[in-house]
């Protein structure tokens, strides 16, 4: 059998780092909070990254590290992620821009077409979300999260097919993720007590 | 660093051999560094089995340990030194060579 390389090493230290449900939790709370928003026509989903980012920022620091203590590769890591991460949140961002603005574009160039183009613009932004997702999943090594896009792109064909506001597909994605959060913070917390003296 | 031998097992390290010793080294071999808690979470060894063993690998130089600040928060931080880190590359080398000399 070949030697894990150190780079196979660090990857084992980063996903022990992983199991502590905070990017789960995190992200569905954001995505619960922006679906509920969308779905209620108020700007509440705008809260979720001004409640989310302070919370992650405390969780390594009060969960995580006392019970597996610091190591500086997860610094190492977390920058090369987030080298990686910005663009792929960026490119995000700038395709839901454009969606919107085509979509709304089509939808007074086209008039009595303003239903379907709701319909697609719905499915576009669900499939940018699912693919951010999906992404997530690959950089992170999260293979749960793979299927977790799949349900979000399911839920917006849903929401497409029942003419409901895709911001439930997005709150019910948020839920399932908050939930599978939550799961693997209890059992994180089970299976590392926090050491004496740490 | 004692003279090579014949007999490859006579030239491994004592200091590195005791399985403590060599999981503290190894645990150190990924990354810049770690605090005393991870390392002990991941070679499961007590407390004071830890210091005292990390006061023999940084009485040798294998391992140093550094307080630092990680945004702004102070950590002793344990790192393997050069010296550290070749010594368990000559380490594994010989460990591979004595057991290349036993018979089947």
């Amino acid at each position: 059998m070949d030697s894990p390389t150190l780079t196979d090493l660090e990857n084992k230290v980063q996903r022990r780092y992983d199991q502590d449900g905070a990017i789960e939790t995190l992200m569905g709370f954001g995505f619960l909070l922006a679906g509920l928003g969308l779905a209620s026509g108020t700007t509440a989903g705008a809260l979720a990254p001004v409640l989310v980012l302070p919370i992650a920022l405390a969780w390594r620091r009060r969960i995580t590290y006392p019970r597996l203590g610091y190591a500086a590769v997860v610094d190492k890591r977390r920058g090369e992620f987030r080298r990686r991460f910005v663009p792929v949140a960026l490119t995000v961002i700038a395709l839901m821009i454009l969606v919107i603005i085509a979509f709304e574009a089509a939808g007074k160039s086209v008039p009595g077409a303003n239903d379907a183009v709701a319909r697609y613009q719905k499915i576009a932004i669900g499939l940018i979300l699912s693919a951010f997702v999906a992404s997530l999943a690959a950089l992170r090594r999260l293979p749960h999260l793979y299927v977790v896009a799949g349900l979000m792109m399911a839920l917006f064909v849903g929401a497409v097919t029942l003419r409901i506001s895709a911001g439930y597909a997005l709150a019910v994605t948020g839920t399932v993720l908050f939930a599978i959060g939550m799961v693997r913070l209890v059992r994180f917390l089970r299976d590392n007590p926090r050491l004496e003296g740490a | 660093m004692s003279n090579r031998t014949d007999e490859p097992a006579a030239d491994i390290d004592p200091i590195i051999h005791v399985p403590a010793r060599l999981a503290i080294m190894a645990v150190l071999l990924v990354g810049e560094g770690a605090d005393f808690t991870f390392v002990q979470k991941q070679t499961g060894l007590t407390r004071g089995n830890l210091s005292s063993h990390l006061m023999k690998l940084e009485a040798t130089g294998y391992v140093v340990s550094e307080k630092t600040f990680v945004r702004r928060v102070p950590r002793t931080l344990l790192r393997l030194t050069d010296a550290g880190r070749d010594a368990l590359r000559r380490y594994r080398l010989r460990m591979e060579e004595a057991l290349r000399a036993l018979p089947k």
